[in-house]
């Protein structure tokens, strides 16, 4: 049986029971009043074996009245079965029972339940038309506890109140018919009362004011848990012509909650609501909910209480605190994401409507929002955002910021307007001020599927400072400009994916990057993938650039499968070469010094070396250089790969007058470490000769 | 029985082809995230909170045994340090050059962790149940 029905029934189940008091008690007074006068004990005994009910199982049942009055009253049950529980041997005992044809007392007794052992009084009083019930756990306990229940008609009606002072919440949750997996309630102090008036069997009005207080619950995987909560319920309702209209408090002012995957704690949230239940459907027509720090909601819904599904429902919740609202809600939802390590600030405003199980529309404002990440990934300041959504329509929203920052590039202040319709929200076009150029988006559209969120869209990079973005994204420093077309640009699965040719201009040449994919942008470990090349680039302007030894000529350079993991390359199939043409080709002494150093063993023949100081520059026909990286290990070649009989490769082959030539011989060097050198040979503008 | 045998014979094969120290940035980071991440989870294998999967990853076995103002903290340290185990294996495959060993460097980690766990310290064997060291 399910719960609710459950007390419904036992509500009608005790009226049943107390008709059945009354008869019983007729039959005792007729049984005594025929009784010969000269019976030494009066005895009455009577046995039931079976009693069934929807709400209630008894097995066993004997009722007992012995002795002249004050007689001894007893009821023994040999089971009790509640919904799922199920009690043995439970006794119920009045030592002294005054027994009249008005009235029956019993000004001690005593109830064992399981094992608690409870005393008990009553007084069933016809005159008076009431029954009082005065329950006390034994042994008495301090604060005392105390439940007392009276009931009295008139006629078909009738009232109860049950008063609770110090009630043990836990022997009540006890008789609860719980699933064994569900919570369990480990302590409750409750006080308050409750009232029901009703016709016959049945109930018309229902108040309770209960204070909750120690409230401490868990369930077995301690997933859903609270401990020392305090409540406060205040319920009002009224029944007529089969319609329930009830209004309702709910403050929880302290104790802490933790219901995967929150954690709230009770700072005197309030929950007002009001509302109609009938034909099995309870409707809230008004409700607010005020979370302390956080902010307002007012809803609406209807719910069906025998399919247990939500029919319909609104929500309005304008101003809500971000920061709170992100602490408490947004990022315990996204603990794998992104987000989780976000800190926000600013307004929320949310209008929801959903309907016929489906959403119907929603609408998220943001005012003056800011968003930054913990680990210096991303942030943006001042955001400014309605998006409105409906199911059926589409609908037109804005979005602004006044800067962000992503990966350390800086976006400037930005507008765009966006649409929404279904599932998919597109920008038709936007332009996205970067660092000192732009980034022009065009059909941007956006799918939410049920592996996540997939966008795209096409467009033109406007040239950006290659400086500024090496510097934005703290690698080894370029020059030139990064612009492009940008044909397709995709991300499904935590990858983006782009399509077409990146261009930029760099050192007075061409670099051009494709195949680019990105995996797990805002992971601990992005994976970037590409293969870029660039042709025809100035060494004159790249070795003063870097501060290398000047080398006048042009090359084209290759890097294929580029691999990079967390930014950082760990695979590549690189090549450099003379470009084809007719330009000047002269290395400086400097120069061929820094790549005999980055060379290690690299060597130049005794006869070149010992005139190396002699000349300031020397002439060259080409030169060619080759890495294939794979981990650590870079796999050097030069302008032809090294033959089996003779391990050198040439990186500079001479011409003219003077003229030198570059052998390499190691064929294998470690990647970091030839960095290292690079680097030092940059920092000090003088090679280390090893 | 010769296919048992086969198997474990894979199986160890690859344990030892497989370059545990095969580093790379990626490599690094992810253990020195786990490295500082492990003394923060320590108070939590000892009260038999959190325990290691035969897997290779870590699960709040019972939440009981942690404070209630600390359970959500604790989810975000499991699931961090989950995310930085499963990217550890992943990156260490591919350092070795073959991606596809994931799955078994996994379960070779899996085997070191428990084997690496200190007494008391919750474990869960093959078949699911879990067994405290």
């Amino acid at each position: 049986m399910k719960p609710e029905s459950f007390w419904l029934h036992s509500v009608s189940s005790f009226i049943k029971i107390c008709k059945f008091a009354i008869r019983f008690w007729i039959l005792f007074l007729v049984f005594a009043s025929c009784s010969p006068a000269e019976a030494i004990v009066p005895h009455f005994s009577f046995v039931l074996e079976n009693i069934q009910h929807p709400a209630f199982n008894i097995r066993s049942a004997n009722i007992r009245l012995t002795g002249t009055p004050p007689s001894a009253f007893e009821i023994n049950l040999g089971e009790l079965t509640l919904g799922n529980k199920k009690w043995r041997n439970l006794h119920m005992r009045c030592h002294r029972t005054h027994i009249d044809r008005q009235l029956i007392s019993c000004p001690e007794g005593e109830l064992r339940l399981g094992a608690q052992s409870l005393s008990l009084t009553f007084q069933f009083s016809l005159r008076d038309k009431q029954f009082d019930l005065a329950i006390q756990s034994l042994p008495l306990k301090k604060p005392a506890e105390k439940w007392q229940l009276t009931i009295s008609w008139q006629q078909e009606k009738w009232q109860s109140t049950l008063k609770i002072v110090n009630g043990d919440g836990k022997f009540l949750a006890d008789l609860l018919p719980w699933e064994d997996d569900q919570i369990q309630i480990k302590q409750a102090r409750l006080n308050g009362d409750i009232h029901m008036a009703g016709d016959r069997a049945a109930i018309s009005v229902l108040l309770a004011q209960i204070r909750v207080s120690e409230l401490s619950f868990n369930d077995v995987s301690g997933l859903h848990a609270g401990e020392q909560i305090g409540l406060y319920l205040d319920l009002n309702a009224h029944k007529r012509r089969d319609v329930w209209r009830w209004r309702s408090k709910f403050v929880w002012p302290e104790g802490e909650v933790f219901w995967q995957p929150f954690y709230f704690v009770g700072k005197g949230h309030q929950l007002t609501a009001r509302g109609v239940v009938h034909d099995q459907h309870v409707r809230i027509t008004q409700a607010k909910l005020n979370l302390a720090d956080m902010g307002e909601a007012d809803f609406s819904a209807l719910i069906n209480i025998q399919k247990r599904t939500l029919q319909q429902a609104k929500l309005s919740a304008e101003n809500l605190v971000l920061s709170a609202l992100f602490a408490n809600i947004i990022r315990p939802l996204a603990v794998e994401t992104a987000l989780a390590e976000t800190e926000a600030t600013g307004r929320a405003s949310i209008t929801w409507h959903y309907q016929d199980t489906v959403n119907q529309s929603l609408t998220v404002d943001l005012q003056d929002m800011s968003l930054i990440d913990a680990h210096g990934r991303f942030a943006v300041e001042k955001l400014n955002m309605h998006l409105p959504w409906n199911g059926n329509e589409s609908r037109n929203g804005a979005i602004q910021f006044a800067s962000a920052q992503v990966l350390g590039i800086s976006v400037g202040a930005t507008t765009v307007s966006v649409k929404t319709k279904g599932m998919t929200v597109s920008i038709p076009h936007a332009e996205i001020p970067v660092l000192d150029g732009e980034l022009q988006v065009r059909n941007f559209g956006a799918l939410l599927q049920p592996s996540g969120w997939q966008w795209q869209f096409n467009g033109r990079l406007l040239p950006i400072s290659m400086e500024k973005l090496t510097e934005s994204l703290r690698i080894q420093p370029m020059f030139g400009f990064l612009s492009g077309t940008i044909p397709k640009m995709s991300y499904a699965n935590s990858t983006i994916t782009m399509e077409g040719e990146l261009v930029s201009g760099i050192f007075d040449g061409v670099a051009v990057a494709r195949n680019l994919v990105l995996t797990g942008p805002f992971s601990m470990t992005p994976h970037l993938m590409a293969d870029v090349a660039m042709y025809h680039v100035d060494l004159d302007m790249l070795t003063r650039a870097y501060s290398f030894g000047n080398i006048q000529g042009r090359v084209d350079v290759e890097v294929n499968d580029l691999e990079l993991i967390n930014w950082e390359p760990v695979k590549f199939d690189a090549k450099l070469a003379s470009s084809a043409g007719n330009y000047k080709r002269r290395i400086s002494q400097a120069a061929v010094k820094n790549l005999i150093a980055l060379g290690g063993s690299s060597a130049v023949t005794v006869v070149q070396r010992s005139f190396l100081g002699m000349f300031e520059q020397f002439s060259y026909a080409e030169i060619g250089w080759g890495c294939k990286l794979r981990g650590r290990i870079c796999y050097m070649s030069g302008i032809r790969s090294p033959s089996k009989s003779n391990a050198g490769y040439v990186l500079v082959k001479g011409s003219g007058i003077p003229a030198i030539t570059i052998t390499g011989y190691n064929s294998e060097v470690d990647w970091p470490e030839l960095l290292k050198r690079l680097e030092h040979a940059i920092e000090s503008g003088a090679p280390v000769i090893h | 029985m010769i296919w048992v045998s086969l198997s474990f014979f894979l199986y160890t094969s690859l344990a030892n082809a497989v370059d545990f120290k095969a580093s790379s940035s990626a490599v690094t980071r992810l253990k020195q995230n786990i490295k500082q991440r492990h003394s923060q989870l320590i108070p939590f294998y000892d009260s038999g909170a959190v325990g290691l999967t035969h897997d290779g990853q870590v699960v709040l076995r019972d939440a009981n045994a942690v404070p209630l103002s600390s359970r959500q903290p604790i989810n975000k340290l499991v699931a961090a340090e989950n995310q930085d185990r499963n990217a550890l294996y992943r990156e260490i495959a591919i350092a070795n050059d073959h991606p596809e060993w994931e799955n078994d460097i996994r379960l070779t980690f899996a085997q070191r962790w428990i084997k690496w766990a200190r007494p008391g310290w919750w474990y869960q064997q093959e078949n699911g149940s879990w067994q405290k060291k």
